[in-house]
């Protein structure tokens, strides 16, 4: 089936004029109309079909064709575009059209790709379930009664549905491989600053990165070289050129030592996702890589200076929403309350929550330092441990495997239980917090047929190992492969 | 103005937006003067999903200024968020200094004069810090709106506040004078406090005892030296006519109502606001390295304030002459040039010339320093030195040469010569000095004598022979008369 291809598949296709560009996006088209789980909030069937139409100009032309050319693909509604409505999926925004493209955007559309529309999310990309969306939860393929996961949940969703062959998302505390690894996908959240963050609207600007979901290893490496570009206006942004053709021609792997992070598997509760990991810790053990045991010092500091880090970036980037130039128009505020009243009318609680946190993380007693300083230093111990642990000559491992949720998909009313609810993130708030590259891959079922995942974590700029045994599982197995009834 | 009990404590806050082509953090032109809403790009703006990026240039600046006032530099550059809400602050919060702002410490070196007493003082900066510029706000009292401008957002600033080390308006004017001319000298402000380049905040405070501090007003949107002055004088009063009768006063910020003279309330300190700084993520840690700033030291060919204690030691100008040829940077320089040529003892002199005479004379012909070169003007200066030319004449020159490109030598001999009414005698005195010099020499010694023997018509001759020597013009009659009177006949 045409809408199960890779994207280098569909490429080659394309440059061959095996199909004409116009023509597979409408395919994407049908499926996305017979959509019933609030996976797109925002398609323009004008404009795809229009663009369409260049690309085949393009190609007809022979001019400027690239791996990436008439390749459709979505963007989370966090990330901005100009030709659709970016909302963050909040009340805020809901009528926001940018005058410019985020760096991401640009880049996808000079390569050649069709942009589809935009996918549903959590509000500001806050959340684990993609149930606080103005436009109503996503829903998982597999499972209709379960969420997808969040933020990125209409990301991974329209990979999941088979709606576009690739996604872009974002991920602050594992908004990208959380969801990736219910929706059964494959996900990358690439080494922070590789990615040009300009563009995308902020949750924590020290943690976020956006990153790319897509059906296997080798998809998401075609993406991630279209764009991994320095850009000039992201002040964070390294040097990093991810090639796609130096992954293809040297897909061995040789020496390398994978840690295997005991105590975060440790805290999995789910007994068929431990039993799956540790099957794909077999694979590659009977594939001659080395594995040793590694246990992370300090992981129950993990969430709480999480929280405290993205809660009080969260509040300062969303202050620029003063109801004077977002909101509504043409209402009689008289003063200060009055604005302060309004403007509580457009975020949701998720939030608000968030904005309560980062206030008492800022609250100072005379000269004590405040519990965000506090977390600043201990984010930068907690740095330098994965630093040594991962890289430099006198390295442990290559890279790490752990867990990515400690149990799997759930029902809206399942997470009610807020102790879980916190706990969930404590897989893969790790990555953010240090900036390291981290993949999730599909490696099973559970019984109730929901998607389970696995983690690969590795050193800065180490991409392309981490998606070289992506890959190499990938190749001997077929959990990436299969897909859910419409 | 003499407390005797109270002591005053004034310290000074001075925004100085900073010259450079865009701004700090977007690349939109950083010159706003122009129609509203016209110098902005979406950084600017605070749209979501925009990033700031640093312009490098405006830590150039940051550091020529601390080489300038002897500032410590610090090594890094780490940003932070101040944030609050106000409408002209699109982003909601200000990126700024908290932590670790660029530059602390340093000088500035004031003079200034009460009744005919001269007074020093270095008065000390605490520290100097970047920060971004708000939009504008305009209110419409006919429409009863107010209108953001947002040209001014995102301008660079330099903040630099001074220790609440004065006492007195006097400290406080020549702080401000001094501070800005730095700034205007060495390219870093434009300083036109009109236009909101320049803008200052004044904290008082009025205490009993010397060291300790009052609880402190601030006065703000100060924007010239006149409204300085009286609302410092005001507030002063103001201070101690609640503290005599043992009140308190409340910190508060207020304004200044130029009419009526008066600084007026605008709203309360006592409950201060939490600003809520964190780090700027989107910003890394900047570094400076030695070999920058020794780059930058070069470049500063020389230092407002050493001149400004050149000029008093070495030259030993007055107080108004300082005050007066400070106002001009290119005139100070030339006139410590030219002063290497001419005695010291002139200075003052000299000085009142240039500023009285030569600046006004620039200002209207600009191609004058193309026209007159510097050892043409050093001649003239030496010649009024002398008293052999006025005032008048090296006016009279200069015109003639900027507008007619009449040549330099024969002006000057025009000039001394037609002077009549100025300096008659004196230049008399040397015209004879110069008769006899040439009378008295071997060749002429022969023909004295025999002038002095009765030959009348030798006289002609010898009248040929000082013409041939003379540089100036004279008539024969003269010369005839002037020989009879020394050779006493």
């Amino acid at each position: 089936m045409i809408f199960n291809k890779c994207i280098n598949e569909l490429n080659y296709m394309i440059r061959s004029k095996v199909i004409s560009s116009y023509e597979l996006v409408k395919i994407f088209l049908n499926r996305i109309k017979k959509d019933k789980l609030n996976i797109f909030i925002n398609i323009n069937e004008k404009y795809i079909l229009k663009r369409a139409k260049i690309v085949d100009k393009i190609i007809h032309n022979n001019k400027n064709i690239t791996k990436f050319t008439g390749i459709p693909i979505a963007h989370k509604d966090s990330i901005i575009t100009k030709n659709f409505l970016t909302t963050a999926s909040s009340k805020i925004l809901k009528s926001f059209l940018s005058n410019y493209d985020s760096n991401v955007v640009k880049l996808l559309n000079n390569a050649g790709a069709i942009t589809i529309g935009k996918l549903n999310c959590d509000e500001f990309s806050i959340g684990s379930d993609n149930t606080s969306s103005i436009f109503g939860e996503c829903k998982n393929p597999w499972d209709k009664n379960t969420t997808t996961g969040g933020s990125s949940g209409g990301s991974a969703a329209s990979v999941a549905a088979r709606l576009v062959p690739c996604a872009t998302a974002t991920d602050t505390g594992g908004s990208l491989r959380l969801p990736a690894a219910l929706c059964g996908v494959t996900g990358i959240k690439p080494t922070y600053g590789i990615i040009s963050r300009y563009g995308m609207i902020p949750f924590a600007s020290s943690l976020d990165q956006i990153g790319i979901i897509a059906k296997t290893a080798e998809d998401c490496a075609i993406v991630l070289e279209q764009l991994c570009n320095k850009n000039n206006r992201d002040s964070a942004s390294e040097k990093y050129k991810f090639s796609f053709l130096s992954f293809k021609n040297n897909r061995e792997i040789r020496d390398i030592k994978i840690g295997i992070v005991n105590n975060l598997f440790d805290l999995v509760i789910d007994e068929e996702i431990k039993n799956s990991n540790f099957k794909v810790i077999n694979f590659f053990k009977k594939n001659n890589i080395s594995l040793i045991d590694i246990n992370l010092k300090n992981i129950e500091l993990y969430i709480p200076i999480y929280y405290a880090i993205s809660s009080v970036e969260l509040l300062s980037n969303l202050s620029c929403y003063d109801g004077i130039r977002y909101g509504y128009k043409n209402l009689n505020l008289k003063d200060k309350n009055d604005y302060i009243k309004y403007r509580n009318k457009f975020f949701g609680n998720n939030v608000k929550k968030r904005f309560l946190y980062a206030g008492i993380s800022l609250l100072q007693e005379n000269n004590k330092e405040n519990i965000y300083i506090k977390a600043l230093k201990i984010r930068k111990i907690i740095s330098d441990e994965l630093l040594n642990i991962l890289q430099g000559p006198n390295r442990i491992c290559d890279c790490l495997i752990c867990p990515i949720t400690p149990f799997t998909s759930w029902k809206k009313s399942d997470m009610q239980n807020n102790y879980l609810k916190n706990k969930i993130d404590i897989f893969t708030v790790l990555s953010n917090l240090v900036g390291l590259p981290s993949l999730s891959i599909p490696c099973g079922f559970n019984k109730e047929n929901h998607p389970i995942g696995i983690q690969l974590i590795g050193g800065k700029f180490t991409e392309e190992l981490i998606l070289k045994l992506a890959y190499i599982y990938q190749k001997n197995n077929n959990w990436h492969i299969q897909y859910p009834k419409l | 103005m003499k407390y005797k009990q109270w002591h005053i404590h004034i310290g000074v806050e001075t925004h100085a937006q900073i010259i450079t082509k865009s701004k700090i953090f977007s690349s939109s032109c950083s010159y706003y003067n122009n129609d509203p809403n016209t110098q902005i790009n979406e950084i600017d703006l605070g749209i979501p999903g925009t990033l700031p990026k640093l312009n490098k240039k405006v830590i150039n600046k940051a550091i020529k200024f601390g080489l300038i006032i002897n500032s410590k530099i610090s090594n890094k550059i780490i940003f932070n968020r101040k944030n609050y809400f106000y409408p002209d602050l699109p982003k909601g919060y200000q990126i700024t200094q908290f932590n670790y702002p660029i530059l602390k410490g340093g000088f500035i070196l004031c003079t200034y004069k009460i009744n005919n007493n001269i007074f020093y003082k270095k008065i000390k900066i605490i520290q100097t810090h970047l920060e971004e510029d708000a939009g504008k706000l305009i209110h419409n009292k006919k429409f009863n709106k107010t209108f953001i401008d947002y040209n001014r957002a995102g301008v660079g600033l330099l903040e630099i506040i001074s220790e609440p080390c004065m006492s007195n308006i006097y400290e406080v004017l020549s702080y401000i004078k001094n501070l800005k001319n730095i700034l205007l000298w060495h390219n870093i402000c434009n300083c036109n406090m009109e236009n909101g380049n320049l803008r200052f905040d004044i904290n008082i405070s009025i205490s009993k005892s010397k060291k300790i501090l009052g609880k402190k007003c601030e006065i703000k949107n100060l924007n010239s030296f006149k409204n300085i002055k009286y609302a410092i004088i005001y507030e002063i009063e103001r201070q101690i006519n609640i503290l005599k009768f043992n009140n308190i006063i409340l910190e508060e910020t207020r304004l200044y109502d130029s009419k009526n003279k008066k600084t007026y309330y605008m709203r309360n300190k006592e409950n201060k606001y939490d600003y809520l700084y964190i780090f700027e993520p989107n910003l890394p840690i900047y570094k400076i390295n030695k070999n920058f700033i020794k780059k930058i030291k070069k470049k500063i060919k020389y230092n407002y304030q050493d001149i400004n204690t050149i000029l008093l030691h070495k030259y030993g100008l007055y107080y108004e002459v300082i005050d007066n040829l400070l106002k001009y940077k290119e005139e100070t320089l030339f006139f410590i040039k030219i002063m290497k040529y001419l005695k010291i003892k002139y200075s003052n002199l000299i000085a009142k010339l240039l500023i009285n005479e030569i600046i006004p004379l620039k200002i209207k012909y600009k191609e004058l320093n193309e026209k007159i070169s510097i050892l043409n003007f050093i001649y003239l200066l030496k010649l009024f030195i002398k008293k052999k030319i006025s005032i008048k004449n090296i006016r009279k020159i200069i015109e003639n040469i900027v507008n007619k490109n009449t040549n330099f030598d024969f002006l000057v001999n025009k000039y001394i010569l037609n002077d009549n009414k100025d300096n008659k005698d004196n230049l008399f005195i040397d015209k004879i000095n110069i008769i006899k010099k040439i009378l008295y020499k071997k060749n002429n010694e022969i023909l004295i004598n025999k002038l002095k023997l009765g030959k009348e018509k030798i006289i002609n001759v010898l009248v040929g022979n000082i013409i041939k020597e003379l540089k100036f013009k004279i008539k024969p009659i003269d010369i005839k008369n002037i020989i009879y009177n020394i050779i006493k006949l």
